[in-house]
């Protein structure tokens, strides 16, 4: 654990609600993105959030530092994000929230000064396609597969977050990564 | 060995988790084999594209300078923690409430009439059900009123074939009627015995 957290930790749980600010600054943005992947909804972002962050604060008398303090938030973040989606039993709803981000994500392409308008709408298909295979990829997958490109935690890590043991995250990765060029394969092809 | 063996070992390879006897074995196995260099190469494309993606997506458009007795409030005001409204902090609330009320109205139209962002799919969209309610209609109404026939369907009739005997006082001695059924309305009350005479005298 980075010796900063365990200091911030220590100093939480002695009653230090600054402390906690403090940690609230540092992995606010990084839980946003990572309930963004998992979730794919942007609506709810700040809201689960702010769940995840409030029940790290009451649990964190409970957190004995076996596990880094960022795995062990990541953890809380993933378990909220599934939950979620369980809760929302999404099916529907989801395709609204893909165009949502494939709107954002039309308006980066088009940030990117592509001259050629072909090209544009090639990528624009490219990216369309991928968010669209990422998002059919089952929970557990999808996951493993963020936590690692996305989030940049390494096996170990995605373990204590996912609490799994290392060997199913490296199958679980490996299946992602197979299923999701399965789905592109049309396209490279193509292009 | 068979290259599926080493499908696994070579996503871990490209995310550094090989290590020891493991890695030196791969390594052999990799500066010999095409089939697992291309893989690599595979691998690390899809990881290009996922970084792009990431990039391109970017993280929703959120405040987030609510602090710890923010979060404390909320969960005083609200018991039910999941999916609860955001907390915001109080000088943001009325304008984060009139961007939402107006992105709400003009986004939900949109969103229903044209959901896609390419302006193909969503004629696509309107234009295949249209096709389809055009040709189960097409087929209903000509079912109904039976103006468009599959002449494959249809079954010849046995055609009659009378000969008048002669009688005092015609003008023909002998004719032969060709009564032809072949119609396939017959069914529909509109017969139109088609008659066609064959004449020939037997004198």
């Amino acid at each position: 654990m980075p010796r900063s957290d365990e200091i911030l930790v220590a100093k939480c749980q002695k009653g230090d609600k600054q402390a906690f600010e403090l940690l609230i600054k540092k992995y606010q943005r990084r839980i946003f993105h990572l309930i963004y992947r998992i979730t794919q909804d942007p609506a709810v972002v700040e809201s689960l959030a702010q769940d995840v962050f409030l029940k790290a604060y009451r649990s964190i008398s409970s957190f004995r530092g076996s596990s880094r303090f960022y795995t062990w938030l990541y953890r809380i973040a993933v378990n909220t994000s599934l939950s979620y989606i369980k809760k929302e039993s999404v099916g529907e709803n989801r395709e609204k929230r893909v165009d949502y981000d494939l709107h954002a994500s039309n308006l980066a392409v088009d940030s990117m000064r592509v001259e050629d308008p072909e090209e544009l709408l090639m990528r624009k298909e490219f990216l369309r396609h991928l968010v669209g295979s990422l998002r059919r990829l089952p929970e557990d997958l999808r996951t493993a597969v963020v936590l690692r490109e996305f989030t940049g935690l390494n096996y170990e890590e995605i373990a204590e977050v996912m609490e799994v043991p290392l060997g199913t995250v490296r199958s679980r990765i490996f299946r992602a990564r197979s299923r999701l060029r399965e789905m592109l394969e049309p396209y490279v092809h193509e292009s | 060995m068979n290259c599926t063996e080493y499908g696994p070992s070579v996503s871990r390879y490209v995310d550094e988790d090989l290590e020891g006897k493991e890695l030196e074995t791969f390594l052999d196995h990799l500066s010999e084999c095409a089939e697992c260099q291309r893989e690599v190469g595979g691998l690390e494309r899809l990881r290009g594209w996922l970084r792009a993606a990431d990039s391109f997506q970017g993280v929703p458009d959120i405040k987030g300078d609510w602090g710890l007795a923010d979060l404390l409030r909320r969960e005083e005001s609200s018991e039910a923690m999941d999916g609860a409204e955001p907390f915001l902090p109080t000088t943001d609330r009325g304008a984060s409430e009139e961007r939402k009320k107006s992105s709400r109205s003009a986004g939900w139209i949109k969103r229903f009439l044209f959901p896609s962002p390419f302006p193909a799919q969503n004629l696509m969209r309107y234009a295949l059900p249209l096709l389809v309610v055009g040709v189960v209609a097409t087929w209903f109404y000509t079912r109904k009123t039976g103006n468009w026939i599959d002449v494959h369907q249809l079954q010849p009739l046995p055609v009659a074939t009378a000969a008048l005997p002669e009688e005092e006082g015609h003008e023909m001695d002998f004719f032969v009627m060709q009564h032809s059924t072949h119609q396939p309305w017959g069914n529909h009350g509109d017969e139109l015995p088609m008659i066609e005479f064959a004449s020939g005298s037997s004198r």
